[in-house]
C-alpha cells in the first residue's frame, strides 16, 4: 500500500491524535475522527476504554463499557459522529480500485458491511475486518461474526492474515501467514507493580490478562514497601498462569533511563544477567510504547519483559473521555518521595480502563481472596470476594463526645 | 465511609454522626494482615454504595467504583 490511500476511522479523539501522529510521514493516511455505521448520525459513543462498542452485544458478552443508561457513570461522554463508509470513501477521492475497507471494532460489522460488501466487491476492494468470531471473550458476537465471516469468504475473497491481537484467544492455526502464535510471545512478563492493594491488584490483573493473551506465564514480584507490607502469600491466593514471589533477584532491575551513561550500560547488562531483555518504567511506557518507538510485537520467545508500572500497559494512557477534559496536556511523570513513578494529579485513568482487567479477576472467581491464615479460618471455606455479597450494614450508636 | 486516616474517620464522624456508615472497630496502616483485610472489607462496602465521593488520585475508590460500576465524584478542596 505504499502507493495507495488509507483512511483511518478511529471515534475516540485522542487516539485518532495519536494516530495522525504515528501516521505523519505518510501524505496518502488520513485520520478521521469517526465512528463507522449503516447511517450517517451523531451518536454517544460510550468510550471508556480500548473496547468501546456501540453495538450492546459488546457490553454484554464483555461486561465491560456497559452502554446501558443505569451502568454509565453520571457524567458526559464525548458525542462522536457516525458516518457511512461510501460517504468517507467519497469525501476522501479514494478510488475504487485501492479502497480498502479497514474497519474497527466498534460493533457494527454486521451491518456496515452488509451494505457496503457488494461494492467492495464490485471495486476488488482489500479489505481489512476485524472479526470476534473466534474471540475468547466476546461471546456474544461470535455468532454474527462468524456469519459475516461466512459471507466474505462466499464472495470470494480470501483471507491472507489474521492477526493476533484482536483474536487473542485464537488458536495458533488460526493465525494464518501471521506470525506463528508460539513464536510470536515472549518468555515471561515480569511485573513489579507499587503502591497500595488497589494499585497492585489492578496491575497484576492487568499483567495476569497479558499472560493469558499471549499464552505465557506471569509473575508478579511483591515487594514489601511502606504502602503494603503484608506479604503477597497473606493477601493472595494462588492463580494459575500467575505467580507471586518477594523481591529478590530482580532488586537490580533499575530503571536505566535517568542513570548516567556508564551506568545504563552496566544496568542493561545486569538486566540481561538476570534474564530481563527489556525493563519498563512507567515513563518509558508513555515514550516508548504509545509513540510506537518500540514495538512489543518484535520480542521474540527468549525475550524477557520486566515492567515496573502500577498501570496496563494496554490501558495506561489516560483515558479521561469527558466532555471538557483538557486535552494535550502531557501527563510528565514526576518522582513520588518514595522514588517510585507516577503521573501528576488528576491524570489518573480512568476506573473504566481497568475495567476489562478487573472483569478478569471474575472470571477466575478465586482469584484474588483474602486468605485469613489464622486457625478459625482454616476451619472456614475461603471467601470469594467476587462477587460481592454485603450485607447491609447495622447503624451503631456513636459515642456521646462523638456525635454532632 | 471508608478511609486509612483516623483524622478524617474522626472529623466526618464529628460532622455526619450517625449517618456515617462505617467498618467499625477498624484497624488503620498498611503493615498487617489484619488492616487490609478491613481495607477489603471498605472497598466492598464502598462498591456496594450508589456514588462515591472519593478523594483525588485514589485508586481505592477507583476499584470500588468498578467492581460496583458506580459513578466516582472526585471532590477536591
Amino acid at each position: 500500500m505504499r502507493d495507495g490511500r488509507v483512511c483511518t476511522l478511529e471515534p475516540v479523539a485522542r487516539f485518532a491524535d495519536l494516530c495522525r501522529q504515528r501516521n505523519a510521514g505518510h501524505p496518502g493516511i488520513a485520520v478521521v475522527t469517526a465512528a463507522v455505521g449503516a447511517a450517517s448520525r451523531r451518536d454517544v459513543s460510550d468510550c471508556r476504554g480500548p473496547l468501546s462498542s456501540l453495538n450492546a452485544d459488546v457490553p454484554r458478552s464483555t461486561g465491560i463499557c456497559a452502554g446501558s443508561q443505569e451502568n454509565r457513570p453520571a457524567r458526559k461522554w464525548p458525542v462522536v459522529p457516525v458516518v457511512t463508509l461510501d460517504q468517507v470513501l467519497r469525501e476522501h477521492h479514494i478510488p475504487p480500485a485501492l479502497r480498502r475497507a479497514g474497519r474497527r471494532r466498534e460493533g457494527h460489522e454486521e451491518d456496515v458491511f452488509g451494505r457496503v460488501r457488494s461494492r467492495a466487491v464490485a471495486a476488488r476492494a482489500m479489505m481489512i475486518v476485524e472479526l470476534a468470531d473466534t474471540h475468547g471473550e466476546l461471546t456474544a458476537m461470535r455468532g454474527q461474526h462468524a456469519h459475516l465471516a461466512q459471507r466474505i469468504l462466499q464472495d470470494g475473497y480470501t483471507i491472507v492474515y489474521k492477526g493476533r491481537r484482536q483474536t487473542p484467544s485464537s488458536s495458533p492455526g488460526n493465525c494464518g501467514r501471521g506470525v506463528p502464535a508460539a513464536t510470536a510471545g515472549i518468555a515471561m512478563i515480569t511485573a513489579r507493580p507499587f503502591g497500595g492493594l488497589c494499585n497492585r491488584l489492578g496491575s497484576s490483573i492487568a499483567r495476569c490478562n497479558s499472560g493469558v493473551r499471549s499464552a505465557r506465564d506471569v509473575e508478579v514480584i511483591w515487594a514489601l514497601t511502606p504502602d503494603m507490607g503484608p506479604r503477597s502469600t497473606s493477601c493472595v491466593e494462588p492463580v494459575p498462569g500467575l505467580r507471586f514471589r518477594p523481591a529478590g533477584r530482580f532488586r537490580f532491575v533499575r530503571s536505566p533511563w535517568t542513570a548516567p551513561p556508564l551506568a545504563r550500560a552496566a544496568i542493561r547488562a545486569i538486566n540481561r544477567l538476570l534474564g530481563v531483555s527489556y525493563a519498563f518504567f512507567e515513563p518509558d511506557v508513555e515514550r516508548l510504547l504509545w509513540t510506537g518507538q518500540f514495538d512489543l510485537s518484535r520480542l521474540t520467545a527468549g525475550d524477557g519483559v520486566f515492567l515496573f508500572t502500577c498501570q496496563s500497559v494496554t490501558h495506561w494512557k489516560t483515558l479521561d473521555y469527558s466532555v471538557g477534559a483538557s486535552r494535550g496536556s502531557a501527563a510528565r511523570p514526576h518522582r513520588r518521595s518514595h522514588g517510585a513513578l507516577r503521573r501528576p494529579h488528576g491524570r489518573r485513568a480512568h476506573p473504566a480502563d481497568r475495567s476489562c482487567d478487573l472483569r478478569f479477576a471474575r472470571a477466575r472467581s478465586r482469584a484474588f481472596v483474602t486468605a485469613d491464615r489464622t486457625s478459625d479460618a482454616r476451619r472456614r471455606p475461603p471467601v470469594s470476594l467476587w462477587p460481592p455479597t454485603i450485607r447491609q450494614p447495622r447503624r451503631r450508636s456513636w459515642p456521646a463526645s462523638a456525635g454532632t | 465511609m471508608a478511609t486509612d486516616d483516623p483524622a478524617t474517620e474522626e472529623a466526618l464522624v464529628a460532622r455526619f454522626g450517625r449517618d456515617v456508615i462505617m467498618t467499625s472497630p477498624k484497624r488503620f496502616g498498611r503493615d498487617s494482615v489484619a488492616a487490609i483485610q478491613d481495607a477489603v472489607v471498605d472497598l466492598f462496602g464502598l462498591a456496594a454504595t450508589r456514588e462515591i465521593l472519593a478523594s483525588a488520585s485514589s485508586s481505592f475508590s477507583e476499584t470500588a467504583s468498578v467492581l460496583g460500576r458506580i459513578p466516582l465524584t472526585i471532590v477536591r478542596k
